[in-house]
């Protein structure tokens, strides 16, 4: 009951004279300050006085005006909360949505259930777009029409990378055993001159892997022409380079007029 | 695997380094022009887009879509590239 006298400051002069001329107070006229007409109005109309309307309508217009005042001071102070405050009962638009700051639109997303990542310049966009089609239920379109890029990806060749990720994973599941010691082979050659045991282990492990991968190549070639993988000109290719490779390593071992030691190569595999 | 492209294979291969934004899976010359002209020129810069975004995949493709106005095969391609480099290299 005390309401409407204690909101009696935030009803305008002109609302508090209307007043006061209603229920024929009087009051100084010309300019008078509000603070005199507030303690006139809360001393003359008091709930005794007032009628349940006149009550009604007072309590209305200053939830109203409390309303418009409290969006006053947000634009002008920036109060975020207050904002909040008081666009709760609107449906928010882009515009109110962009002025969230990064936090606030965080918190928003999380209250939607939506996990987001760090708010930055460059995702800050997207998350605002995710908020607005949450809150409206309507999907934002992008500025951009969809091309069909001119992608040729089926005219990309497969990078080396890619072929010896291949080539060493079907070496070691042809093999059964470790892809290492084949790669190796080839770098050994070198390594042998410096060091005398380790000349005899190489001899054995180039041998074989040649002989053997001709004959993996040629049954994995059949294979991937089947399923439509690798095109057989590249694993032609792949195989002739091994085969040099393999020939240089063997032509260097035998200039080394060291090779006729079979003994520790057999322990070894 | 038929499913994926060359272009994918070859870019999780390896470690992606310097490689430009057209490496991508999905990402031809017409995207790569545009997401370079948002500052998006490397491999790399999308990457970082794509983690910031925590590897979301609707957040990422709509990112894209944003961005470089790709179509949804693009954005599926060039979301499945990173995530299995992701997988890989990260």
């Amino acid at each position: 009951m005390n309401y409407v006298v204690d909101h009696a400051d935030k009803l305008t002069k002109v609302k508090l004279k209307s007043e006061l001329r209603r229920h024929k107070i009087k009051f100084p006229s010309g300019d008078v300050k509000k603070k005199v007409l507030v303690n006139l109005y809360r001393e003359f109309l008091n709930p005794d006085v007032l009628s349940d309307q006149d009550l009604l309508g007072i309590t209305i217009e200053t939830e109203e005006k409390f309303q418009k005042e409290l969006k006053k001071s947000v634009d002008s102070n920036n109060n975020n909360s207050n904002r909040l405050k008081a666009e709760s009962n609107t449906m928010p638009t882009t515009h109110d949505v962009s002025q969230l700051s990064n936090r606030e639109l965080a918190e928003q997303l999380r209250v939607h259930g939506i996990v987001t990542g760090p708010i930055v310049v460059s995702t800050r966009k997207i998350y605002e777009k995710k908020l607005i089609q949450c809150l409206t239920g309507h999907e934002v379109k992008s500025p951009h029409k969809p091309v069909n890029d001119d992608e040729d990806e089926e005219d990309v060749a497969p990078s080396p990378a890619y072929l010896e990720r291949t080539e060493a994973r079907r070496r070691a599941h042809v093999r059964g055993g470790t892809p290492e010691r084949n790669i190796e082979s080839t770098p050994l050659s070198d390594s042998y001159r410096r060091s005398p045991i380790s000349r005899r282990e190489p001899i054995r492990n180039t041998s074989t892997p040649v002989k053997s991968s001709f004959t993996k190549e040629s049954n994995t070639s059949t294979t991937s022409a089947k399923t439509g993988g690798i095109p057989l000109w590249i694993k032609l290719a792949s195989v002739a380079v091994l085969v040099v490779i393999a020939y240089l390593v063997v032509k260097n071992m035998e200039s080394q007029e060291d090779n006729n030691v079979p003994r520790g190569i057999e322990a070894e595999v | 695997m038929s499913s994926t492209s060359q272009k994918h294979k070859n870019f999780v291969a390896e470690p992606m380094g310097e490689k430009p934004v057209t490496e991508l899976s999905g990402i031809g010359e017409t995207y790569g022009k545009k997401l370079a002209a948002e500052g998006f020129d490397k491999a790399y810069t999308v990457l970082g887009q794509f983690l910031l975004l925590k590897k979301e995949e609707e957040m990422f493709k709509c990112w894209l879509k944003d961005t470089c106005g790709a179509n949804s095969k693009q954005q599926n391609d060039c979301y499945t590239c990173l995530k299995e480099w992701c997988d890989s290299f990260l």
